[in-house]
């Protein structure tokens, strides 16, 4: 079985004086530190946009050089925002399979290099079908946004009610000292947000920022990796059946409460990933969370609020702890180690003993689950 | 950024396709899809045929991408739209000849050959499907 022992987090911002190994250095010096142990037998490099954002492949030997650590074997594992969950992954098959003892994943993503606001969207877009879906034009802000009226036209949901999700998350990041954005959203602020890609607006969507995540898988810890599952399917929205039917993100999050010999009902918190609001939703309805075209609703009503019957994303989600696309779900596993071992601080759920959590890449084309236990 | 520029041969390799609108017919599981692949991606029948498909069809759901990507400022605000064909095939596709605000879901929507974008020192350009509103019924 393997653990997760230790974790260390970087604020998520723009860090103008920070490069990206400076940012991976920092993180992993943290999560050695706070697992108390020097040496590692591998480690795992998660990031999404190191060659387009930034001009530098080969990260992890790069990291590693930079770590100061020798002959030691790393690569990188990339899945665009669910790098760092499929990172974890890969750790934990290495310790479950006895090919290492002790693991260190370093999640990592510099984005503030690209200054350009267009530039921005274009490397944030390679996500998409090259061909057929980013030459023409299309942005995720355009996917986004075509999944958002599809749900408002099918549900009959007004632009509104994708406003309670990022409140949620503003709300929740407000006691995470390193979260992106602590402050507030009112619903009216939201509305006024202006159009990326009509009708998804400034505030239906995370700001990648910079940002660095560490944690260590081995054999002994706190938190247990009792399931884990990565599902990957159709990246072009047009050769999908159902627009609003994320099957990744079923499949994933099923098999991996099924390895875990676990059910929703047994789960303490659940953490997604909120790369719009449209999608959050989208998720919390594949998972099971709620019905069909209900998820608005019961995030209005408070059931996913950190004091409510399912809390989700305690720590702000992608929309206000930040989002580094492709060291986000390292976020994920550390806030959630944090969490279990109950060292969260004010963020902390009283009791919690078991995590599921979801990431995704692009607008879930595959999508990586882990269960982790106390 | 190296990224918005338009290779010559990339976009050579799918001249086919992007002007006269070539997808996939499985002849395992009977259904089309667009663009044309060796696979069919519902079944992963390999017995899978060109076809023509055909140029007409409705606004299945749409957008107003205000953000453009670098390459397309130029163009913005500009529509994009899932369109689902005469046969039942969906493609996505920018939107012509309509204003942003005159675009509604189950709009009918024919295709023509237009000008994606122009690229480069020498304005290198970039031909392919659009859709404009049915002009004749």
């Amino acid at each position: 079985m393997a653990y997760i022992s230790g974790a260390g987090l970087t604020k998520v911002k723009s860090h103008w004086d920070l490069s990206l190994e400076d940012l991976a250095v920092e993180a992993g010096i943290k999560a050695l530190e706070d697992s108390g142990h020097e040496r590692v037998d591998a480690i795992v490099v998660a990031n999404s946009f190191s060659g387009t954002a930034n001009g530098q492949e080969d990260l992890s030997s790069i990291i590693v050089d930079h770590l100061g650590i020798r002959d030691v074997p790393s690569f990188k594992v990339s899945l665009e925002g669910a790098s760092g969950a499929a990172a974890v992954i890969t750790a934990t098959t290495l310790v479950n399979s006895g090919a290492a003892k002790r693991v260190l994943v370093i999640g990592v993503e510099k984005m503030s290099d690209v200054t350009a606001l267009e530039d921005l969207t274009l490397v944030s877009s390679t996500s998409l079908d090259r061909r057929f879906e980013r030459e023409i034009g299309a942005t995720t802000h355009s996917q986004h946004a075509l999944i958002m009226r599809t749900y408002m036209r099918r549900y009959g949901i007004e632009e509104e009610d994708f406003g309670h999700f990022p409140v949620l998350m503003h709300e929740n990041a407000c006691a995470v000292p390193h979260a992106q954005f602590r402050y507030r959203l009112k619903l009216e602020n939201y509305m006024k947000s202006p159009y990326l890609a009509e009708p998804l607006k400034l505030f239906d969507v995370p700001a990648e920022g910079d940002g660095a995540a560490a944690v260590v898988i081995s054999e002994k810890g706190e938190v247990k990796i009792s399931g884990f599952s990565i599902s990957s399917d159709k990246v072009m929205l047009s050769l999908r059946e159902d627009l609003l039917k994320l099957d990744t993100v079923r499949a994933s999050a099923r098999r991996a409460l099924s390895m875990a010999g676990l059910d929703l009902n047994s789960i303490s918190f659940v953490k997604i990933h909120d790369n719009s609001s449209a999608l959050a939703y989208l998720q919390l309805e594949s998972i099971g969370l709620a019905e069909e075209g209900k998820a608005p609703q019961l995030t209005a009503e408070g059931k996913f609020s950190r004091d409510g019957e399912m809390p989700v994303n305690p720590e702000g989600g992608l929309k206000a702890r930040g989002y580094p696309v492709g060291a986000s779900a390292v976020y994920q596993a550390a806030e959630a180690y944090l969490q279990l071992a109950g060292r969260a601080g004010e963020s902390q759920i009283n009791g919690a003993k078991s995590c599921l959590l979801v990431s995704l890449s692009g607008i879930g084309s595959s999508a990586a689950s882990l269960v982790l236990t106390r | 950024m190296v990224l918005e520029r338009i290779s010559v041969p990339s976009y050579w390799r799918d001249r086919k396709i992007k002007y006269r609108l070539v997808g996939g017919e499985c002849k395992s599981c009977n259904r089309r899809f667009f663009p044309y692949r060796r696979v069919c991606p519902y079944c992963g029948s390999t017995d899978v045929n060109e076809v023509n498909l055909p140029r007409r069809g409705k606004v299945v759901s749409f957008t107003v991408v205000h953000n453009a990507p670098r390459g397309f400022e130029y163009y913005t605000p500009y529509v994009m739209a899932l369109i689902e064909l005469e046969d039942g095939t969906r493609l996505l596709s920018q939107l012509t000849d309509v204003e942003p605000d005159e675009v509604k879901e189950d709009m009918e929507v024919e295709m023509v050959l237009r000008i994606h974008r122009t690229c480069g020192e020498s304005w290198l350009i970039a031909y392919g499907y659009k859709f404009r509103p049915v002009l004749k019924k």
